[in-house]
């Protein structure tokens, strides 16, 4: 993929999140009352404005070096294998990040953890090594469990279906 | 014996199950059964009471209370979470006027009949401060100088709707200067070098901003709210002795999901007792600055409708109601 | 001489003494762990100070801040995640020295200059705390909103190769903090109604998500792709800086020194601008500027210096003042209160002892720091041993704990997924992660100041012209705007040299 096309695609995107964040700002926000008073609308709307100008500028370089500098660079091409598996890891890694978090307000950090960890080895890093399984999900959460919650007396969620702890 | 069977049968997990799920089961004759969990809303001065009265209440309970910070949407982020739990007593909020300030701002959905009054622990009365080189001695030396003056005055407040803010357009429209003033919002903590620096003629804070300035003679505090003077100033006159008839004071207390069982209530309202009755309690409010006051469930329950409705009908007036 | 000799039995004492390692350790553990920062470290310790002494209490909760200042750049090098925004910039060069097999001297260099920064701020504070509090006095609304902008400026710097991508990240660093409650007039900004939305996006929450999640998602990419990877460092031997080159840099360190010093002195702007403002200076004056960005050692002395210097002068506003800079010393502030300590100029009167009391724990803080990063050091590059895909699960439950810790709010776990991703595939578009950092941390600054600064001159713009402090900002802000926009005119074969490579 040349990374003009890349370029082309990023401005347009960003265009049109800054357009709807603009869009959204300048409905939902209040004013402010002039003579001083900026309110809370004007720099939200600024910003939105300015990354819709920028983003449509990088759109425009992007046309622009086309005919001027053909030699723009390439960026490479992965395979469509490795894309999937990227596009997996990806998607894998911010699901368990958000798992995480829902399950740890439900069942607690000490039941959460061990799952988190389980999960991510055996579904991102496809181990089948029980033992480093084992011993990561015990050790982490374990060792966590000690040195936050009971050394140094942080609070760890305990969980509102069940609770351990 | 019967339940060991079942425990080696039902595994591991589900036994941790199976007992969590017995001992999270009400039993209100024996609370606390397990630890308190008291929501504090504010960093600072808040969080630091807050700590101070988790640690002496968990002294005359069986389980201690923990103190967890869930700070954000000046106060909504804490009440909700408090809110949505179950009212058993276990989640507490150490809350203050902010509840109805949060609610009449539309920034949460309920109001403080939400929640079960436990006890009034403390109160805090703002300031109003202004530059010693001001020549300013009294409100009335003021009021003379902002009406002769073609500039508006500024005041320095914490932001808009906040507590501070409120206290001085109520103080400035009893003073009968209200068209008068223009109030400069600043992020926490920093009315007070603003002042110093010359940029605004007066400020409305916590006398524990003020205190080692005034000793120091740069800043004087010309009033203070309430309707009596306050300890940590005994100096300093009230607003209504120099004839702006107002009494705010912002109070903190602690208070429970509503249909919470009046024995949990009364177990928590007799423990935040003997904690603010502590010498602890008492010499900790002579650091920090605030006024320990306790008040009983039935009468906080009161002033807390009380001051709901102040409220409200203030913020309609200055346009902060939604 | 007095107050001087109590100060010394009470800062020796074997409790305060004990307390300064403590808190040194335990801050350095907060500040070195990606996803923990000290700021979640000091709300810890704070319960802990009220049964203290007050020179105990005051030795826990500086040796904290110290150490976790000084702690978030270990994280920084080693994985490139820094372990506090003031350490942001500390990646930008001592990652890739890692990266040449040189995490040890990186390691080593950081210490010594924080170190060195952080004694330097305060022999400033002792020898003129009066002289620069009013000085800081002086810098209202107008002043800071400039000296923002002019610390924006130097995103031109950070842009890498192209300043308009260096822009756009930086316009969505400043936008994600315009989410949730208005600082000043407590209106919703696009919560969408939702009660959870008005925590709005935490600095640090961001920051996590933004460094940790796309490292993660790279190291498991390569462990899958090709199961043999391990991390080119794994030759870790332990090199230390040697006087001869921390002399070679004098001249770049005290100027970073100072240089931090008054930004800390500053209220309202703190270690994250004076990190980077020093670490553009560094390479605007080098010899080699191309060489930034690629482990020069300079690009990790200069941020490291300026960011422990900005603990000395916080320090100034905070006592002379009662004014905290940042959330970090909000609770420096509170623990000093409980012990009956208020800030402002009667603490100097009041209690000589205890403020002497102070200036030994920040000393002795230093010390620690440098006794405990000696030993740790050797410990910490052996981090690199650990197969980095173990290392990854292990940063993911670090940074779910750590987020979660900052507000006890699930909503920031969530939140860091959902930046993570974002940096994520920002960083597959080439656009630079670094910029949004830095509007990340300037941007409820910029609009606060620049809003209240509107506010007190009624609406008139003559309140940023008329001030000489305000213009000099502006016209650096300028000048480093017109320097970079030259600089990427020149001809384009010069810049072919500088293949894209998108920041990690």
């Amino acid at each position: 993929m040349p990374s003009l096309v890349r370029d082309r695609v990023t401005g347009l995107v960003l265009l049109a999140i800054a357009l709807v964040w603009s869009v959204l700002v300048y409905k939902t926000i209040p004013p402010g009352q002039g003579d001083g008073d900026v309110g809370a609308r004007a720099f939200p709307l600024l910003l939105g404005l300015i990354l819709a100008g920028l983003s449509a500028a990088m759109v425009f370089a992007s046309l622009w070096r086309k005919s001027h500098a053909p030699d723009g660079g390439r960026i490479e091409i992965k395979p469509a294998l490795e894309r999937r598996l990227e596009f997996s890891i990806v998607a894998s890694v911010v699901v368990s990040i958000i798992a995480y978090g829902y399950l740890m307000q439900k069942i607690g950090f000490l039941l959460a953890t061990p799952i988190l960890v389980t999960t991510l080895m055996m579904a991102v890093l496809k181990s089948r090594n029980w033992i480093t399984i084992a011993s990561m999900a015990a050790g982490l959460t374990l060792g966590c469990w000690l040195i936050f919650g009971k050394l140094l007396g942080a609070y760890l969620p305990r969980g509102t279906w069940i609770s351990l702890g | 014996m019967l339940k060991l069977t079942r425990r080696t049968l039902c595994g591991a997990a589900a036994a941790l199950l199976l007992y969590t799920g017995l001992a999270s089961a009400p039993a209100r004759a024996d609370f606390p059964e397990k630890p308190v969990e008291m929501t504090v809303l504010f960093g600072g001065t808040a969080n630091a009471i807050g700590q101070i009265l988790a640690d002496l209440m968990s002294k005359n309970m069986s389980q201690p209370v923990v103190a967890v910070s869930r700070t954000g949407g000046g106060g909504a982020v804490g009440y909700s979470h408090v809110q949505a739990t179950a009212p058993d007593g276990y989640n507490i909020v150490w809350n203050s006027n902010s509840v109805s300030t949060a609610h009449h701002k539309g920034n949460m959905p309920f109001n403080y009949e939400a929640f079960t009054p436990i006890a009034r622990i403390s109160t805090e009365v703002p300031a109003l401060g202004v530059r010693a080189d001001a020549g300013w001695n009294s409100l009335a030396d003021m009021v003379k100088a902002a009406k002769s003056a073609d500039k508006k005055l500024k005041v320095g407040i914490s932001g808009k709707g906040a507590f501070t803010h409120l206290t001085s357009a109520a103080l400035f429209d009893a003073l009968g200067i209200a068209d008068k003033v223009v109030y400069v919002p600043y992020g926490k903590g920093k009315a007070p070098a603003e002042l110093l620096g010359g940029r605004i003629d007066a400020a409305i804070q916590w006398p524990g901003q003020f205190v080692s300035h005034a000793k120091a003679g740069t800043l004087k505090v010309l009033a203070v709210t309430s309707a009596e003077r306050i300890a940590i100033m005994p100096d300093v006159p009230t607003a209504k002795e120099q004839g702006a008839d107002i009494d705010i004071t912002m109070w903190r207390g602690l208070a429970a999901p509503k249909g919470t069982p009046a024995d949990v209530v009364a177990k928590l309202e007799s423990a935040a007792k003997m904690a603010v009755d502590s010498d602890a309690f008492q010499a900790a409010s002579k650091k920090i600055g605030f006024t320990p006051a306790y008040m009983g469930s039935s009468d906080f329950g009161t002033l807390i409708a009380s001051d709901d409705d102040r409220i409200s009908k203030l913020m309609g007036e200055l346009g902060l109601k939604k | 001489m007095e107050a001087l000799l109590t100060a010394l039995s009470l800062a020796f004492s074997f409790d305060a003494l004990i307390a300064v390692f403590i808190g040194t350790f335990i801050g350095l553990v907060f500040g070195s762990i990606p996803g923990l920062t000290f700021t979640v470290a000091l709300a810890l310790v704070l319960p802990v100070t009220f049964a203290l002494q007050p020179a105990t209490a005051i030795a826990l909760l500086l040796g904290t801040y110290i150490g976790g200042m000084t702690g978030g750049s270990v994280s920084a090098i080693l994985l490139g995640i820094p372990g506090t925004p003031s350490a942001a910039a500390t990646v930008l060069d001592g990652y890739p020295m890692t990266r040449l097999g040189k995490a040890s001297l990186a390691l080593g260099t950081a210490v010594a200059v924080s170190a060195i920064g952080g004694l330097f701020s305060l022999v400033v504070m002792m020898l003129s705390v009066d002289f620069v509090a009013k000085m800081a006095i002086r810098f209202g609304p107008a002043e800071i909103f400039a000296l923002v902008l002019f610390g924006l400026s130097t995103i031109c710097g950070l842009a890498e190769k192209s300043l308009l991508r260096g822009l756009i990240a930086g316009v969505i660093g400043l936008m994600v903090m315009t989410i949730g409650l208005d600082q000043l007039e407590g209106v919703q900004r696009l919560t969408f109604g939702s009660t959870t939305m008005l925590q709005g996006v935490n600095l640090l929450v961001a920051m996590i998500g933004l460094f940790a999640v796309p490292h993660v998602i790279s190291v498991f990419n390569t462990y899958r792709l090709d199961r043999q990877t391990q991390m080119q460092a794994a030759d870790v031997k332990a090199e230390f800086p040697s006087f001869k080159m921390l002399k070679q840099h004098f001249g770049l360190t005290m100027r970073c020194a100072a240089l931090g010093t008054g930004i800390g002195a500053i209220p309202g702007t703190g270690g994250p601008i004076a990190a980077f403002l020093a670490y553009d200076h560094a390479r605007r004056f080098s010899k080699r500027p191309d060489s930034f960005g690629k482990g020069n050692v300079e690009g990790v002395i200069a941020p490291e210096t300026a960011n422990n210097s900005v603990t000395g002068g916080t320090m100034i506003p905070l006592l002379s003042l009662g004014i905290p800079g940042d959330p970090a010393t909000a609770i420096v502030l509170s623990g000093l209160l409980i012990h009956g300590l208020v800030p402002g100029p009667m603490l100097f009167i009041e209690h000589p002892a205890q403020i002497y009391a102070i200036y030994l724990a920040i000393i002795l803080a230093y010390i620690a720091v440098v006794v405990i990063q000696f030993f740790g050091i050797r410990m910490f590059v052996h981090v690199l041993r650990i197969p980095p895909h173990l290392l990854g699960v292990a940063i993911i439950v670090m940074c779910g704990i750590g987020a979660f810790a900052i507000r006890n709010s699930v909503f920031d776990v969530y939140t860091m997924g959902i930046v993570g991703l974002f940096g994520y595939i920002m960083m597959r578009a080439g656009i630079p992660t670094t910029p949004v950092i830095l509007g990340l941390v300037l941007g409820p600054t910029l609009e606060r100041e620049y809003r209240t600064a509107m506010t007190l001159s009624e609406g008139k713009f003559d309140i940023f012209y008329t001030s000489p402090a305000a213009l000099l900002f502006f016209g650096l802000a300028l000048l480093i705007v017109v320097l970079q926009s030259m600089a990427n005119l020149r001809p384009a074969s010069e810049k072919a040299a500088l293949k894209e490579k998108p920041n990690a």
